[in-house]
């Protein structure tokens, strides 16, 4: 049921980051509503990482996350995907954080889709940590008792 | 998973973010720590949107949008170099000309170029325009926003507002339109060598052009 949530909390993440990739491709308009401000975000130079939108590693970063929770999903017993996607997960957090912080103490302006993004990412990183720290209890639970298996 | 795999996947998980961060500061601050001041057009002959020696031998001009992706891309891939290179050594000059044709604020961006060059600040002010990248009309070349770029290129703020709010500025955009489309312009970026339309993709093409159109 969790991998299940974090997939779609990828999915809903991969939709905001492709919105505000097209959009700084010009390929979409940016709607920003009555908070924020996303153009100056979206075009200052902190919006890209090697030339590359942020908004893109963004998109590639709940792709890979998805994948590796549809992993999980249809392939229970292969742990490496939860190991990898959790650390996407937690690098996507952490760098999601110093881009608010950089929003408002840097670019003083905020985007709203950027932080619905960190606070996806968040949620994702916090779910699969506590989801994983509840399996390794299980499991570690299973082993002390070997009579109840 | 182990408590030990939890905690190395919150180790790898911290590390790829301070390697994102590091590589994205890389490329904002300069080895020093500042802001990356790339004042490639210091030194060099100006005049308008016009930059390098009056009398080289080869004229290049790029017709241009500042909110068009690719001559955004050009303007740091094949512009910048190509002054670097061969403006800088007199063999050629390079001049921009506008063709606003991506809706209100590629307008309004032509408008405050127009002022700039006014003031003899035109390539500090392009700069500080494409840095923003902006696209689509979303609020990246507004008045408003042009005057904090203005005041970065270092323009004096007053004469550059009235400048932007005058007739002048709104003929030379409308101009500048009106000729391109004369012209055929059939989109952006549109290079000529010596007034002969070049197809350009790479700054290799553009020197190509240049060695060719030299006596």
């Amino acid at each position: 049921m969790r991998y299940r949530l974090i997939l779609g909390l990828s999915l809903a993440g991969l939709g905001v980051s492709a919105y505000l990739w097209s959009a700084k491709a010009g390929a979409a308009q940016l709607m920003c509503g009555p908070v924020g401000d996303c153009a100056t975000v979206n075009s200052s130079p902190y919006s890209e990482v090697l030339g590359v939108p942020v908004a893109a590693w963004g998109a590639c970063l709940y792709a890979f996350i998805a994948l590796c929770s549809g992993a999980r999903i249809f392939a229970p017993g292969w742990r490496a995907p939860s190991f990898a996607g959790f650390a996407a997960a937690v690098a996507g957090a952490l760098f999601s954080l110093y881009l608010t912080a950089l929003e408002a103490f840097v670019i003083h302006a905020y985007c709203a889709w950027c932080i619905v993004s960190w606070v996806i990412v968040t949620s994702i990183a916090a779910l699969w940590g506590t989801t994983l720290w509840r399996e390794g209890k299980r499991s570690s639970g299973r082993s002390d008792h070997p009579v109840h298996e | 998973m182990s408590k030990k795999g939890i905690v190395w996947a919150i180790a790898a998980g911290v590390l790829a973010a301070l390697v994102l961060i590091a590589a994205q500061l890389s490329g904002v601050l300069g080895p020093r720590g500042g802001t990356v001041e790339a004042r490639y057009w210091e030194g060099l002959p100006q005049a308008g949107m016009a930059i390098g020696d009056p009398n080289a031998p080869v004229l290049v001009e790029e017709y241009f949008d500042f909110q068009c992706p690719a001559c955004q891309t050009a303007s740091s891939q094949i512009v910048k170099p190509f002054i670097e290179q061969v403006v800088a050594q007199g063999k050629a000059r390079f001049a921009y000309r506008l063709f606003p044709f991506l809706g209100p604020e590629s307008v309004t961006a032509a408008k405050g170029a127009y002022c700039a060059a006014v003031q003899s600040k035109f390539w500090p002010f392009q700069h500080a325009l494409f840095a923003r990248r902006g696209t689509g009309n979303q609020g990246a070349y507004t008045e408003s926003r042009l005057r904090t770029y203005a005041e970065e290129a270092g323009l004096d703020l007053d004469r550059f507002e009235s400048c932007v709010a005058s007739q002048e500025a709104a003929l030379f955009a409308s101009g500048s339109y009106e000729r391109a489309v004369q012209l055929g312009i059939p989109g952006t970026p549109m290079f000529f060598v010596n007034g002969r339309p070049v197809q350009v993709r790479s700054l290799s093409d553009l020197v190509r052009a240049v060695e060719e159109a030299s006596p």
